[in-house]
């Protein structure tokens, strides 16, 4: 059983079923507990873990309907519209449910109605039953008014009000009810009887596109997965075909039989329909992951479904009989093997961003679309005027340098000191002052310097000699070609 | 070009397995635009082959190869490579003349991934140029690797460029490779940089002799050219990676 502070008191929050049969229930204060009990065994009680648990519940119940939202504390919430006759009908569904929790060692109540209210309190409050559509209120008339998910005040004022249970509300007129205990509860009403409407929110969105495949027996080795994939994939593809469109994200969700749910997710460049395609995507994936996949006891389902889809356009092949196109899908397929493979951000390509900053002149940009171009740098000299590589971060360099502002003569780098056998500069390039964080920041002086070795390095001097520093420092920035 | 270079690339060819007639197409391969290193290279660097530079300067001059060509360009090597000899720089690349959209970068964790990465990248068609960037020697590139790659280049009919930062001692199934470094240019009158110049020194050739040239990388007009006072067209006999009598070999190895 597990205690938690609540108020001045340590109480129970939860009890298990030795301690249930003694008598024990939650709210009793520990303290009471153990004077009837002595020697109890009580650990303090654990929220967030509660929360994780429900979460990963949650998602194991993707597994029988993809529309799952938990219940905090302790409730989980399946929309199984449109669902139950794939496994046998309802009462068979929750058959099925009940028996894959009660293995995992779970106490379960579980009752399905036509309504999320109704469906709550039977659950929590009244028998575990299937309700047939249309007899809500004859189900609900005879439960505590707590069955209707309203605060602890409200429910404690109705009991004062001599209002015991959900048939009592239903007789009574609604405006002072609602006056009273706000319209909070005549909402609550309404919704569990069905005449508001209550949709569950589904923690993720659910894709237009989803197919999934449940397997006879559960499959442990790798390539066993990649071909239900692949199988999977064609007919997903078949379906986003017929719609015109192509998947360019795709999610893989595997359930494993003890309940533990993995996803692997990758992403295209061109939209994707065959089968064998995803499945090398999900091969590199697979094999990218810094841990693997745990088969454990194996899979027995496994969906596939596809968040974000594109539309397909039909090309027409140039006169050069369709090289053009087929260079780009060579292009587009090994850069989609090799995101997939190395995972996200490992792709990029140079994007220039409108600064005369060199270090914010050019971002790393995502691979997947084609930049602008550069603009040429201003030739102000016969060589190149910018810099093949450019440093991340600038490094100090010890310099003997002209005051106040010459090129240097002499410069110490890696330990070693290289002579200065030609120059070019200064460029002087100033920070940005209408950026916050450059306030602190000096005017640059760039100089082109080629040593005597013929090494061409691009320097700079960190702060105007004189004016915003005594002793300026050095820093190598770039290479040249 | 001479009708001994014309037979030796249609040998090659055949070697290589393709058919004869395809051989009578134009030559794909990257020229430097001067016969002094085209003739040995027999017309250019061989394009579907490895080709291996040592020295930081080597990317500018693979750079400068694959600029002119159309296709994508991939630029391949782990984090750490980029992060310590710098990232490839946009506006510098673009005074370069290169198209920088056809740049992607690939930053892989480690030599062992770059690897993987650049074979793949070899062996698409789509990739005009490979340049995979290794850090100190890149002993992780040895004949097994380098083998692989050389088949992937092959496959793809792209040009694979491996980087050194400093030479290999060990064996590699390069078909060319080169040990680069610059060296001061020649002025320009103005007080200037001018050009930059690379002393190229080749050490080892399948397709002919060795041999060692200083070259400069003309700005304005974006291409190479010889400097002016060339060292000598072949390579001392001590710089040849083989006796002349080894002089089969490179058509064994193909």
């Amino acid at each position: 059983m597990t205690v938690a502070r609540v108020g001045n008191a340590t109480r129970l929050i939860a009890v298990d079923q030795a301690a249930a049969a003694l008598g024990l229930a939650p709210g009793l204060a520990l303290a009471d507990a153990e004077a009837m009990y002595p020697g109890l065994d009580a650990v303090p009680a654990d929220p967030g873990a509660d929360r994780a648990l429900l979460e990963d519940l949650a998602d194991a119940m993707e597994l029988w309907t993809p529309l799952v939202a938990p219940d905090p504390p302790d409730g989980l919430l399946l929309d199984i519209t449109g669902c139950a006759h794939l496994f046998g009908g309802e009462a068979a569904m929750a058959g099925a449910i009940r028996r894959r929790l009660m293995e995992r060692g779970f106490a379960v109540r579980l009752a399905s109605a036509a309504t999320v209210g109704c469906a709550a309190a039977l659950a929590r409050h009244g028998a575990e039953i299937v309700a047939a559509a249309g007899r809500e209120a004859a189900l609900l008339a005879p439960l505590p008014v707590a069955a209707l998910r309203i605060g602890a005040e409200i429910v404690a004022g109705l009991r004062d009000a001599g209002l015991e249970t959900v048939g009592d509300l239903m007789t009574r007129p609604r405006a002072p009810l609602a006056a009273r205990f706000g319209a909070g509860l005549m909402r609550r009403l309404d919704q569990a009887l069905g005449t508001v409407d209550e949709p569950i929110s589904p923690r993720r969105p659910v894709p237009d596109h989803m197919v999934e495949r449940r397997l006879m027996e559960p499959i442990q080795r790798e390539d066993h997965v990649l071909d239900a994939l692949t199988l999977l994939g064609d007919g997903l593809g078949a379906r986003l075909t017929l719609e015109g469109l192509g998947a360019t994200r795709l999610e893989a969700v595997l359930f494993r039989v003890d309940g533990a749910v993995r996803r692997l997710a990758i992403g295209a460049g061109r939209p994707l329909r065959r089968g064998d395609e995803m499945r090398r995507l999900f091969a590199d994936r697979l094999a990218g992951l810094a841990e693997p996949v745990e088969a454990g006891f194996g899979f027995e389902a496994i969906r596939l479904s596809a968040p974000e889809t594109r539309r397909v356009e039909p090309r027409q092949p140039g006169f050069d009989g369709g090289t053009a196109i087929e260079a780009e899908t060579a292009l587009a397929a090994l850069t989609d093997h090799l995101a997939a493979r190395l995972g996200p951000g490992r792709l990029r390509r140079l994007a220039p961003r409108d600064s005369h900053v060199p270090e914010r002149a050019m971002q790393l940009a995502e691979a997947a679309a084609a930049p602008p171009p550069f603009a040429p740098p201003d030739q102000d000299s016969l060589g190149p005027a910018r810099p093949l590589r450019l440093l991340e971060r600038a490094v100090p360099v010890e310099a003997l340098a002209e005051v106040p502002d010459g090129p240097p003569r002499r410069l110490r780098w890696q330990g070693e000191w290289h002579d200065v056998r030609r120059a070019e500069g200064p460029e002087r390039i100033a920070p940005e002052w209408w950026r916050a964080d450059t306030e602190e920041a000096a005017t640059r002086d760039y100089f082109r310097i080629e040593t005597a070795a013929g090494l061409r390095l691009w320097l700079y001097r960190d702060g105007l000699y004189g004016r915003e520093t005594d002793r300026p420092r050095w820093y190598l920035h770039g290479f040249l070609p | 070009m001479t009708l001994q270079t014309l037979l030796r690339r249609r040998i090659a060819r055949i070697e290589r397995g393709d058919d004869i007639r395809s051989s009578c197409r134009a030559p794909d391969d990257a020229a430097f635009g001067l016969p002094a290193l085209d003739g040995v290279l027999g017309g250019g660097l061989a394009a579907g082959a490895l080709h291996e530079f040592a020295g930081a300067a080597g990317a500018g001059i693979g750079l400068g190869l694959a600029a002119g060509r159309s296709g994508a360009l991939l630029w391949i090597a782990a984090g750490d490579v980029f992060r310590r000899g710098g990232w490839p720089y946009g506006p510098g690349l673009a005074g370069l003349g290169l198209d920088v959209g056809r740049l992607l970068l690939v930053v892989a964790r480690d030599a062992v991934e770059s690897l993987w990465a650049a074979e793949e990248a070899m062996r698409c068609k789509a990739v005009a140029a490979t340049i995979i960037e290794l850090a100190g020697d890149g002993r992780t590139a040895d004949l097994t690797a380098t083998r692989r790659l050389s088949l992937a280049a092959r496959e793809g009919g792209g040009l694979g460029f491996l980087m050194r930062e400093r030479p290999f001692l060990g064996t590699s199934a390069a078909v060319t490779r080169w040990t680069v470094a610059p060296v001061p240019g020649p002025a320009d009158g103005w007080g200037g940089l001018g050009d930059p110049a690379f002393d190229m020194r080749l050490t080892r050739n399948r397709r002919g002799p060795a041999g060692r040239w200083t070259i400069l990388w003309r700005c304005d007009e974006r291409r190479f050219a010889l400097a002016a006072p060339s060292l000598d067209l072949a390579a001392p006999p001590a710089e040849r990676p083989h006796p002349p009598a080894a002089a089969l070999g490179w058509r064994r190895a193909g």
